[in-house]
This record gives structure tokens, C-alpha cells and sequence, in this order.
């Protein structure tokens, strides 16, 4: 009987192990793209209330309604903190939240290696350049506001 | 400790999906409506009216969302 079956065929090693060591995948991408999604929704708003009265000369009064809103949360001492989440800290976390959902780390103990993939995930990868967007204008905004003074 | 699962992820949306993910989203809505009287009656106009009930809304949206995300689980 002829032995060389396909059972019987040697398979050749390319000695790439993809399950060896762990693979982590650090978070859910769809999750987290939900979740970026409102947290960059207040700046967007006051960014469209900038846009549409610098630009395109409409005053929809955004910018007041969110001067009074800030202002009296300002005066708030338990809310004076809100407008500083809202326009940073939530964009930051927004840009850490969707980068570590494209990325998946792999460990490989023997060799004391981590290997970081990138996933291009198209969604993800536009709330994490929308949210650096916004971090970075309104972190120039708050630089030149501070060296104005 | 098992985190209890309160709410699934829609799109966007978290929608809830036990009795006290309800009463969370029950509480957002009847405190969006709050905010909606209130801000009518000091108002001078429907646009002012709308223009601050959306703001205010939105970030009762993203206080939802997070407490959402925090207790809905990944598939």
C-alpha cells in the first residue's frame, strides 16, 4: 500500500509561532469606539460653535451658552473641575482608549520579549486622530490664552 | 467580585438590559426632562431653549455612556 497519503506528509516549520506566549488584545475595539465616541462629543460641539461663528459668520450663541454653563459650574466648588475633564482629560482618554484598541501586545517570556502589533481598525483610527485634533487645539488654545496674560 | 452586566452595547448606544440598567436610564431621561423645563422657563427663545438642552444633554449622555461601558461586557 502506497504510504504517501496526505496524513503521512511532512508539514516544513516556518518557525514563526503566533500562539506561543500570550497574545493580549489590550481592549475591546468596538467598545472603546463607542465609548470614544462621547468622549469627544462636548469639544466637538464647542469646536461646530467656533467653526460656525468664525467662519461661517452664524452666532448659534454656543460659545455664550457654554461660558455661562462653565462659569456657573465654576462656581460650583463641588463641580469647578468639569470643564477640565471635559475638554482634556475625556479627548486624552478618548486617544489612549482607541490606540490600545488597535494594538495587541505579545509576550514572549522566553526570550523576555514584547512584541506590539497594530491592527488598523478604520474606525478606532478616526476617533484616535479627531480626539489628538482636538487635544492639540485646545491645548494651543490654552497656551496662548495663558501667554497672553 | 463578578461585575453584573447592566447594559449592551448598540452602535453608539448602550441600551440596558436588567431592571437596574432601567432605573439608570430612567433616571437620565427624568433628568433630561428636568433640565429641559428648567431651562425653558429662564429662556427667551426656542433656539436658546434647544442650544442649551442639547449641551446640558450631551454630557448627560457621556455620564450614561461611561456608567455603561463600566457595566456592559465585551464580546
Amino acid at each position: 500500500m502506497n504510504d504517501d497519503t496526505i496524513e503521512n506528509l511532512t508539514i516544513p516549520d516556518p518557525g514563526i509561532h503566533p500562539n506561543k506566549g500570550f497574545m493580549i488584545a489590550m481592549a475591546n475595539s468596538k467598545r472603546s469606539a463607542a465609548l470614544g465616541v462621547w468622549m469627544v462629543v462636548a469639544p466637538l460641539f464647542f469646536l461646530f460653535g467656533v467653526l460656525m461663528k468664525y467662519f461661517f459668520h452664524v452666532d448659534l450663541k454656543v460659545l455664550n451658552i457654554m461660558e455661562e454653563f462653565f462659569a456657573s459650574m465654576d462656581r460650583n466648588p463641588v463641580m469647578h473641575w468639569l470643564s477640565p475633564v471635559l475638554f482634556m482629560i475625556f479627548p486624552l482618554v478618548s486617544v489612549a482608549m482607541n490606540a490600545m484598541a488597535m494594538m495587541n501586545v505579545q509576550w514572549n517570556a522566553g526570550q523576555r520579549q514584547a512584541v506590539v502589533t497594530i491592527k488598523i481598525r478604520p474606525v478606532n483610527l478616526l476617533l484616535l486622530l479627531v480626539s489628538l485634533a482636538i487635544v492639540g487645539v485646545i491645548g494651543l488654545y490654552l497656551i496662548t490664552e495663558n501667554m497672553k496674560g | 467580585m463578578v461585575k453584573p452586566e447592566l447594559f449592551k452595547r448598540t452602535g453608539i448606544l448602550f441600551i440596558p438590559k436588567n431592571i437596574i440598567g432601567w432605573l439608570v436610564a430612567a433616571s437620565a431621561a427624568a433628568y433630561c426632562v428636568y433640565l429641559f423645563i428648567d431651562i425653558d422657563s429662564m429662556s427667551h427663545s426656542v433656539s436658546d431653549t434647544l442650544m442649551n438642552f442639547v449641551f446640558n444633554a450631551l454630557i448627560v449622555g457621556v455620564i450614561y455612556s461611561i456608567i455603561a461601558y463600566f457595566f456592559s461586557k465585551e464580546k
